[in-house]
């Protein structure tokens, strides 16, 4: 599609305090906290229009079920427009020869597996809802451990913003399941979390009990393994001690969007990823739909199928002067395309570490540090998993993806050898690395010849002692691992698709070794018969010391525009704010120098609360 | 006097080892009915409500005669396979090559989830004792007790 000049895109009236890109969490939360505090903004938002009802989100819903891979993407219908990723796009790379069968071009040399949304909501609506946060040491990699880089700020100064994040997402949990690895001490204080635990399933209670004691030698360190709960944006019993200060009463769990009676409990789905039916799962609809309270001066105003493509800078003093976009009324039919552009005091980019990156590197933004792009990481997450012995039934495919994970090498002397990581119990079976049940009846039928009462047995005796282990392994920062943008590469709308370098390093695999070991004495110490299998056909295929190994992508993406102390090797600052353009924020886990071990989203949403308290500061002077 | 309509559900007892009174429950077995004669087409669906018919009726053991006479005929086989899946798991597989080579290929014959309400009828759920992904929740802390059976 060809390009119409910029001096053809029409101003659009309108007088924004502030204009955010993405109704993601980052956008919501960051709109919502402007607008309680009297700012007037407006989301430009790529996706199409979806009202805030209960029949809106249901639609998703519905259409999942009819979904034969059911993948994170599988509840909301790609849009040529707005183009996402896809777990089914993601295949091996051939040496010199980029695969372009998704969104992502991707030249490798390893594909990055992970995929994100653009609807409203973002990738909240398949997320899988974990809350951890960061550990103090994650912060200060390069310091301690001499790998990474040291963040600009500290635990410290992200703790009061981690209570708020928890208290806006909604996150149950116990302060005593968090112990500091290696310790018994947890870093929580006084705080407990807004809605107690999500009970744990019976397979945790059973590897909690058959794994006490047991210690892992990693080359001469010791480590506890221990088996805990994980805490969770998804609702639980609330705590009838947690005063909510903006209520100033003991605190509601927050349900369904158009619906308040349903999803105030976790009812037990098992379908977090893609969709909880119910809405127990935070998604970010249901800040948005806070914003909307008639009762502010200035409700927040979202503007659906607006595709950001660039920023108008003024080459004067670096300031933002517009932001330009494409509006369609009908996605496919380019005649219904319209380009525009707009002002505000603010400009916000929350559109995710690949679409905020790609702007920038469209807008020829940000550039004194060269790191817009770089640094893309993500969790590779490899799968581990296991028969039970006879009769050993777990009771699989109940509960949410995982209520349960292992913390023990989330931290310790060994970052100094190999990457850190988190181990997630899975509560789902073989689901995630086999297909399971679904392949469990093709291949007991098709092969094994059974039918009848003996193919209910089988099958009842087969998934009920299935069961896995997911390791989310730390990625350290690397420039060469990138998005940039390539004029070969557009899609319908004539926008850049992202073009992605990616590889992992000896740090990371080395990880991945420890990891499987790991696995491998558990399952020793369980009698339960090890299934896991590496192919070099899958794509997330590759080789360490002779031993192959398979990573998928956990949807963290992670890295794009970080933050640090001084223009010249980051892109914005600890409140996220651009470097190069004083009036342009960009926020979202791009932000982030490293990854740690913790699902990213709590930590990105403890950012953007601190940048929202920045901004309004900012709009006052 | 047996109708087609009582043969498929007859035989799909037999194949799934689901008892008559689960099959109605899931209210797809007019859906699933037509899906087969359709996808399959009338002769062969025919032929194989026919052989059920007298397997039925003259066989001593019938699980072995389902065996001997359905599921390792080449052109029964795999009409039956697919009946099974289709209960199990509210899809239906697109016929092999080679059956749809030598005895014939409907347009409507391709590999697809007939309906969510196919999907969440799905006996594999109550066969794993679980419940389809996504749907019939059990409700808060279900998970924390033993699985039963």
């Amino acid at each position: 599609m060809k390009e119409i000049p910029k001096e053809k895109y029409k101003k659009d009236k309108g007088h924004y305090d502030v204009v955010i890109v993405g109704a993601g969490i980052s956008g919501a939360m960051l709109a919502n906290q402007l607008s309680i505090n009297g700012k007037k903004v407006l989301i430009l938002e790529a996706g199409v229009e979806k009202k805030f009802t209960y029949d809106s989100y249901q639609d998703y819903v519905n259409y999942f079920y009819t979904q034969q891979a059911k993948v994170p993407n599988s509840p909301y219908p790609n849009n040529t427009y707005a183009p996402q990723s896809n777990v089914l796009d993601i295949n091996k790379i051939s040496p010199g020869e980029p695969d372009t069968s998704g969104y992502f071009v991707q030249y490798g040399p390893l594909p990055f597996s992970s995929t994100n949304t653009r609807s409203m909501g973002g990738t909240t609506l398949h997320w899988l809802g974990i809350c951890l946060r960061m550990l103090p040491k994650d912060f200060n990699m390069y310091s301690t451990y001499k790998h990474g880089v040291d963040w600009p700020i500290d635990y410290k100064h992200l703790k009061k913003y981690y209570e708020q994040a928890e208290l806006e997402i909604g996150v149950s949990g116990d302060v005593e399941d968090l112990r500091y690895p290696g310790t018994n001490r947890h870093y929580f204080g006084d705080y407990r979390f807004p809605m107690h635990k999500i009970p744990q399933t019976y397979l945790d209670k059973l590897l909690s009990r058959k794994l006490k004691g047991m210690k892992y030698d990693d080359e001469g360190d010791k480590v506890d393994i221990d088996v805990v709960s994980i805490p969770q944006g998804r609702n639980s019993i609330p705590n009838k001690d947690y005063i909510d200060p903006r209520t100033k009463k003991p605190y509601q769990p927050k349900g369904a969007v158009g619906n308040s009676h349903e999803g105030l409990r976790c009812e037990g789905n098992s379908n977090c990823i893609p969709i909880c039916p119910v809405q127990a799962k935070y998604n970010a609809i249901k800040t948005l739909n806070e914003g909307l309270d008639p009762k502010r001066n200035h409700p927040i105003e979202i503007q659906f199928q607006s595709v950001v493509s660039s920023l108008e800078i003024d080459s004067d003093h670096g300031k933002i002067k517009s932001i330009y976009y494409k509006r369609y009324e009908k996605e496919g039919d380019p005649s219904s395309i319209t380009y525009h552009k707009i002002e505000a005091k603010r400009y916000v980019l929350a559109g995710s570490a690949i679409e905020n990156a790609k702007i920038l590197l469209a807008s020829d933004a940000a550039k004194t540090s060269g790191q817009v792009g770089r640094n893309l990481m993500d969790h590779p997450y490899m799968l581990t998993w296991a028969l039970m012995p006879e009769k050993e039934y777990v009771g699989p495919f109940r509960g949410p993806f995982s209520s349960s994970g292992i913390p023990s090498f989330r931290d310790g002397k060994f970052r100094n050898r190999h990457s850190a990581f988190r181990t997630d119990i899975g509560n789902w079976g073989w689901n995630f690395p086999t297909g399971a049940p679904y392949t469990d009846v093709q291949s007991m039928v098709q092969n094994g010849n059974l039918f009848g009462k003996s193919l209910r047995k089988a099958l009842y005796d087969q998934v009920q002692r299935q069961f896995r282990f997911g390791f989310l392994i730390e990625q350290i920062p690397c420039e060469t691992n990138r998005i940039t943008i390539d004029p070969a590469y557009t899609d319908a709308m004539g926008n850049y698709r992202p073009v992605i370098f990616y590889n992992l390093t000896d740090y990371e695999m080395s990880g991945f070794a420890t990891a499987k070991n790991l696995s491998d004495q558990i399952f020793q110490r369980l009698g339960a018969a090890q299934f896991t299998t590496y192919s070099p056909n899958d794509a997330g295929y590759c080789e360490f010391e002779g031993e192959g190994y398979t990573y998928h992508g956990s949807g963290h993406i992670v890295g794009t525009h970080r933050m640090g102390k001084n223009k010249h090797d980051s892109v914005v600052n600890s409140d996220q704010k651009c470097w190069d353009h004083q009036n342009l924020y960009v926020v979202g886990c791009g932000s982030m120098p490293t990854i740690g071990t913790s699902n990213p989203t709590l930590t990105m949403t403890a950012l953007v609360l601190k940048t929202a308290e920045a901004l309004i500061k900012d709009l006052r002077k | 006097m047996k109708n087609k309509f009582d043969l498929f559900l007859s035989l799909s007892t037999e194949l799934t080892g689901f008892e008559l009174i689960r099959l109605l429950g899931t209210g797809m077995q007019l859906t699933y009915f037509d899906i087969v004669c359709d996808r399959t087409g009338k002769d062969n669906s025919d032929l194989l409500w026919k052989e059920w018919k007298m397997v039925q009726s003259k066989a001593d053991d019938i699980e072995e005669a389902i065996r001997v006479r359905i599921l390792s005929h080449p052109q029964l086989g795999p009409m039956a396979r697919n009946i099974i899946t289709l209960w199990y798991l509210g899809q239906w597989n697109q016929m092999p090559a080679t059956w749809r080579s030598n005895y014939g290929s409907q347009p409507s014959d391709v590999t697809q989830i007939i309906s969510g309400e196919s999907y969440k009828e799905g006996l594999v759920w109550m066969a794993i004792d679980a419940h389809p992904m996504g749907a019939k929740q059990p409700g808060f802390d279900s998970w924390s007790a033993p699985p039963t059976q």
